[in-house]
This record gives structure tokens, sequence and C-alpha cells, in this order.
């Protein structure tokens, strides 16, 4: 697998660098222009490119290294995902107990089940490549819906506040 | 028209007994009038006194009129008598049992509300007034709809869509779905203020008439003092969420 991994990494690398090159110069266009007209962003135009880059060799390293892993490792970058997206979908509700519990089985059910019902007909395949970029699609949208399902709850309950009231005085179950 | 009975105990719906024009629950569900008693009551949100240490006793059968400015805490108040909200401090008594004994939903039971609004749900007003005994399990029957309806001055609206009630009569559902809970005692928050004058003395004299009829103690949150002159035995008055003054009517709002 490393082999493998290092055989791959030899020619993205190459691509790698003629692409942050080519970003870099149109980068550098970019201030010439600028200073041109006399506006100095070559400091914070160095800096953000050095992070950037710097980040993005980081990152694309951590990926690389994950989707050549198992498929147990997919599964545990797609609970991560989904527990991040937990936490996103979660603040549109931090005055409901319970949000971030809620949002989590919300969205892990909903992507659950849509990835299952695709690897189950065959439309995606069990490995880590397609596995998780898709997996994140799909998650990326269970929190949307999510996110938007507490938006539209929150929406009603405060348009209806005075009906749950009124429901509630006369013994309504809270519940 | 004829009387119908609610049997709490098998969730069933009796038959007329008898051929008064007034509903009236069945035998050992009548309303008795109930002690309400407030002891140092208070309620605080984030640093903000709503209710402040009111001691207050309303005896059975008598009705109390709470009265003060714009945010002195009158309607605030009145929701910690059936733990709409919950008190921060003190706590209520019923026929001197303290409320949190009792389950929220039959405190609300035993302790009915009609609010500024009439906040009715979509649909008929028959479903509206079965609502409450619905939330038990039980099912009133239409003749008992009937009855609660004619009491209110409604008779006929079983069916009618309450998008289609004016603000007089929507109020008057709301008083006839409270009634269906056969409650102990009533609060009342300003059960007149939304509406118009022709409306809001309708349904004051048919709030005064009910209680009076069935000795119902009672709570009504008033910024009208010449309703509380009409209606209440006694009145308190509230002021930044503390009691200032409390006694009989004509005395407490002599010089008002």
């Amino acid at each position: 697998m490393i082999a493998e991994l290092l055989s791959t990494l030899h020619s993205d690398i190459a691509m790698g660098m003629a692409q942050a090159a080519g970003a870099i110069v149109l980068c550098a266009a970019v201030v010439l222009l600028c200073r041109r007209f006399a506006v100095h962003v070559e400091r914070e135009t160095a800096i953000s490119l050095v992070r950037g880059l710097v980040q993005m060799v980081f990152v694309g390293m951590v990926l690389a290294v994950l989707l050549h892993g198992n498929l147990l490792v997919g599964v545990l970058i797609l609970l991560a995902m989904t527990f991040a997206a937990a936490v996103t979908a979660s603040r549109r509700a931090q005055d409901i107990k319970g949000s971030l519990l809620l949002s989590f089985y919300a969205i892990a059910a909903g992507s659950g089940v849509v990835i299952a019902g695709m690897l189950a007909t065959g439309t995606l395949t069990a490995d880590i490549a397609v596995l998780v970029p898709v997996g994140s699609m799909i998650i990326a949208n269970a929190m949307n819906a999510c996110a938007q399902s507490v938006e539209r709850f929150r929406a009603d309950v405060t348009a209806h506040v005075g009906q749950i009231e009124a429901g509630l005085a006369l013994g309504a179950d809270p519940a | 028209m004829s009387a119908v009975t609610v049997t709490r105990s098998t969730g069933s719906i009796g038959d007329a007994e008898s051929s008064e024009a007034t509903w009236r629950p069945s035998k050992g569900l009548e309303p008795q009038a109930i002690a309400i008693e407030t002891e140092h009551l208070s309620r605080t949100v984030v640093d903000r006194v709503l209710v402040s240490d009111i001691t207050v006793q309303v005896q059975p059968g008598e009705v109390l009129a709470v009265v003060g400015p714009s945010g002195a805490g009158k309607s605030s108040f009145l929701r910690l008598l059936n733990r709409l909200d919950e008190p921060t401090g003190g706590t209520v008594r019923l026929k001197g049992q303290d409320y949190r004994e009792l389950a929220p939903r039959e405190l609300r039971r035993r302790v009915g509300m009609v609010m500024q609004m009439a906040y009715l749900f979509p649909g008929t007003v028959a479903a509206n007034i079965a609502f409450g005994p619905w939330q038990r399990g039980e099912r009133l029957a239409a003749e008992q709809i009937d009855a609660l309806l004619e009491r209110v001055g409604l008779p006929g609206y079983q069916e009618r869509d309450v998008s289609n009630l004016s603000g007089g009569e929507a109020q008057r559902v709301s008083v006839a779905r409270t009634l269906a809970n056969v409650p102990e005692a009533l609060l009342l928050d300003e059960p007149t203020s939304a509406l118009d004058d022709v409306s809001a003395r309708g349904i004051e004299e048919l709030v005064l008439s009910i209680i009076r009829e069935r000795r119902m103690t009672c709570v009504i949150v008033t910024h009208n003092t010449a309703q509380a002159h009409r209606i209440a035995d006694r009145t308190m008055i509230l002021q930044a969420g503390k009691l200032v003054a409390i006694g009989p009517t004509k005395e407490v709002l002599r010089d008002r």
C-alpha cells in the first residue's frame, strides 16, 4: 500500500507543484496590477500564499493517507463528518435542549439510509476513495436539511406560541 | 335542552339527566370552589424581577382582580398560578396542597385559564371545545358541546370553522373550551381587552354570570378599574412585580 501511495504521490506532487506555481504567477500578476494603481498588498498576498500552500499541502497529505486506508477508516471519517455537521446544525437551535444529539441522530439517520441504499444497489462502491467524497456530499445535504428543519420548527413555535400556551393551559402534554 | 354529564372514571360521556337548560358536570365532578394561596411567590428571569414575594389568599368562590400599570407583573403573576411559568421562589397552595405535588396537566385542568386572545386551534368550534377532555382520553358528546355553546350564547356554532368567527365569538368559544375541563378555579388574563366595547361587555357579563352561577374561585387580570369594580370582590394592585395594596375593591380603588 505504501509503495502504491508513494508512486501516486510522485505524479500528484508534480501536478500539484505545477498548479501551485500557476496560482502564484496569477497572484503575482494581481499584485503587480495593484502596485500600478498604488494599492500595496504585497505583504498580505505573500502571507496568504504561504498559508494557503501549507494548508493545502497538509490537508492533501492527510486526505491522501486517509483515502488509502481501509473501509473502517472511511466509516470513521464519515462519522466524524456527521458529528461536525451536527455541531453546525445544532448552532441554529442552541436554546433547544439536546439539540446536538437530535441533530446527530437526524443527520446520521438521513445520510446513513441514503448511503446504505446506494451501497446496496451498487450505485456506490465500498471503496474509501469513493465512499468518503460522495458520503460527505450526502452528509452536507443532510446537514442543510436538518438546519432548515430546525429553523422552520423555531419559526412555527414562535408564530404559534399563543396556541401552544392555550393548549398547555387546557392540559395538553408538553411532550 | 338537556344537561349532559361526564363520567371521569370511565372516560365516557353520559346522557342527559335533567331538562335544565344549563350544562353541568356529572355527580362527583361538580366544581367545588377552591382556595388559592400564594406563599412568597416570585419569578425572576435573567436578573429581571417579574413577580416579587407575593403572599395572598383567594377564598373559595371569591373573585380577585389584579390591577396595575403595564409591565407591573399582572400576567406574570397569573401565569404562575397554573404553572404556565415556573416560580423561581415560593409556591401556590390549592385547598392547602402544594401545587408542585400535582401533575401540571391535572393542575391546569383544575385551574382553567382564559387568555387575552382566544388562540383557537384551526378547525371547527366543536373540535376546540372537545380539546381539553380529549387530552385526558375523554370524548365530549355532541349534546355536551351543544350545551356549552348554548351557555356561552353561541347555539348552533358546532360545525363553524373558527376562522369565520368574530373576536367576541372566538372569546366565547375560548370560555366554553375552558369550561369543558370542569375547572375549580378560573384565571382570566384581560379576557376583554382585545375586543370592541360591545363584545367586551358581553364577555364580561358571560364570565361574571358563570363564576357567580358556579361559585368559582376566580383571579382576573385587568387594566380596567371599572371592570374590577363590576366583577371583583377584592382587588390587589401590583407595581414592578410587588404587591402594593389588597382589599375590598371599593376601598382599594377608591382614589384610582
